[in-house]
């Protein structure tokens, strides 16, 4: 039996001001998948990934990304980006907020309740109170996936997932990235390094000039 | 998990933007002392006629509140950054929750501020008036909703516009005309102990009118936006 599909892109193109990003991309991700995404710089990986978020709407083509498309309805789309993550490659952080009021605001935004103590799990208790301005990038970025523990994305979209973080912090990726497969859900991890992406990758594509290529396994 | 209703979301981004504000402290720490100073410069320059002064007064104070108004709705720290923006709208954040938020959050800066001034203004320039407090307060309140409402508008339609802060304050310039002719004869009514009904409702019927338009425009110009 084959797995849902979570996404399915037909013909999909992107442009902005007439410049093509992204032209005649097909790809359907099903639950389970691991996608490794590599590709130069500018190729195309990070748009990919935003027209994956729903933040950018394709300019060509058809597509369905949690059964959300073209036309749908406003209320359709915010319950579709709920079961959406994504951690971009700048932070997504209120610098003048603390590490904890960081983590903690996003969990009342979506009205999950308290649960157990996520910057504990990324080892960053004791700095809890800091600042997020003043922490270095990898605890930024060990911020970012604590606000995961507590939630099982369908679609996990991580742009360069371990830059900054230490050979410690790595293994903590992998975990997130395993348990939401196994939920159901699917992970695409981008990075311009393709060895750079965790070896639970189950699919490969590259991205170069606009152009999106699934590649042999 | 259900996603919170919009009341409980305006409520989040209150919260969060006040927060902001405390830890940064741009609005107490420049805002007000600039916005003080200009208020004391105005007498200082005109020279001692008292009945100029009380004519100009009212127009100065809320001439004084719409730059300020405009600087607390524009400032860097009320736009946030692009990942910001990405995950406030991932995890299921209404436009609409976050321009009625902005705006009440920057209104609630403004009502203080428009507290700490109008009682600046009345010693520099109308010490002799017997001031109706409650209409003071009054329109201190409708003239702070409808400045953060107008900066949250402009901020939203200029949002990641190269010429943002050039383009700003020509689009402000219409709404806020209204607003300022309101607050303005609005004050000198309270100045004088007369009702400022009139420029209250006036006041209040513009609230309501930018609440409409900010919340029907939220949802398409965050889409252009993003």
């Amino acid at each position: 039996m084959t797995a849902p599909v979570l996404v399915r892109f037909v013909d999909v193109g992107f442009a902005v001001s007439g410049s093509v990003i992204l032209k005649g991309v097909d790809l359907t991700i099903r639950s389970g998948d691991i996608i490794g995404v590599s590709g130069p710089n500018g190729a195309g990986k990070t748009t990919l990934l935003r027209l994956l978020a729903t933040l950018h709407r394709p300019t060509a083509g058809t597509y369905s990304i949690l059964d959300v498309g073209p036309g749908c309805r406003p209320e359709e789309l915010v319950s579709a980006r709920r079961e959406i993550a994504l951690i971009g490659h700048a932070p997504a952080l209120w610098p003048d907020l603390t590490l904890r009021e960081n983590v903690d605001l996003v969990g009342q935004l979506r009205g999950d309740p308290p649960g157990s103590d996520p910057l504990e799990a990324v080892g960053l208790e004791r700095a809890a109170g800091w600042r997020a301005g003043h922490a270095s990038l990898g605890m930024q970025r060990r911020v970012e996936f604590a606000r995961l523990l507590d939630r099982s994305p369908r679609l996990l979209l991580l742009d360069e997932p371990l830059a900054g973080l230490d050979d410690a912090t790595r293994p903590l990726v992998d975990r997130i990235v395993a348990r939401v497969a196994d939920r159901g859900g699917a992970a695409l991890l981008v990075s311009h390094d393709p060895d750079a992406v965790t070896g639970l990758v189950t699919r490969r594509i590259s991205v170069s000039a606009g152009v999106v290529r699934e590649k042999p396994r | 998990m259900k996603a919170p209703g919009l009341l409980r979301q305006v409520g989040w981004v209150i919260r969060k933007d006040l927060r902001v504000e405390w830890r940064g402290g741009e609005t107490v720490w420049m805002v007000v002392p600039f916005a003080a100073l200009a208020l004391l410069l105005a007498p200082l320059a005109l020279g001692t006629d008292a009945a100029l002064l009380r004519r100009i007064g009212p127009g100065m104070l809320w001439l004084v509140l719409l730059l300020f108004g405009m600087t607390v709705s524009l400032r860097p720290s009320s736009e946030e950054s692009r990942p910001l923006r990405d995950l406030t709208a991932l995890n299921g954040l209404d436009p609409a929750a976050r321009f009625l938020g902005d705006s009440l959050s920057s209104a609630i800066l403004l009502f203080g501020v428009t507290l700490i001034l109008t009682p600046v203004m009345i010693v520099l320039y109308a010490p002799e008036g017997r001031p109706a407090w409650d209409w003071l307060a009054l329109l201190a309140a409708t003239g702070a909703i409808a400045l953060g409402l107008l900066g949250s508008l402009i901020g939203t339609l200029v949002t990641g516009l190269r010429a943002r802060t050039s383009l700003a304050p020509l689009l402000a310039l219409p709404p806020a005309v209204p607003v300022l002719v309101a607050t303005t004869r609005g004050t000198e009514s309270a100045i004088a102990h007369r009702s400022s009904i009139p420029w209250v409702l006036l006041l209040v019927a513009m609230d309501l009118a930018l609440v409409v338009t900010g919340v029907l425009l939220a949802g398409p110009l965050d889409d252009t936006t993003n």
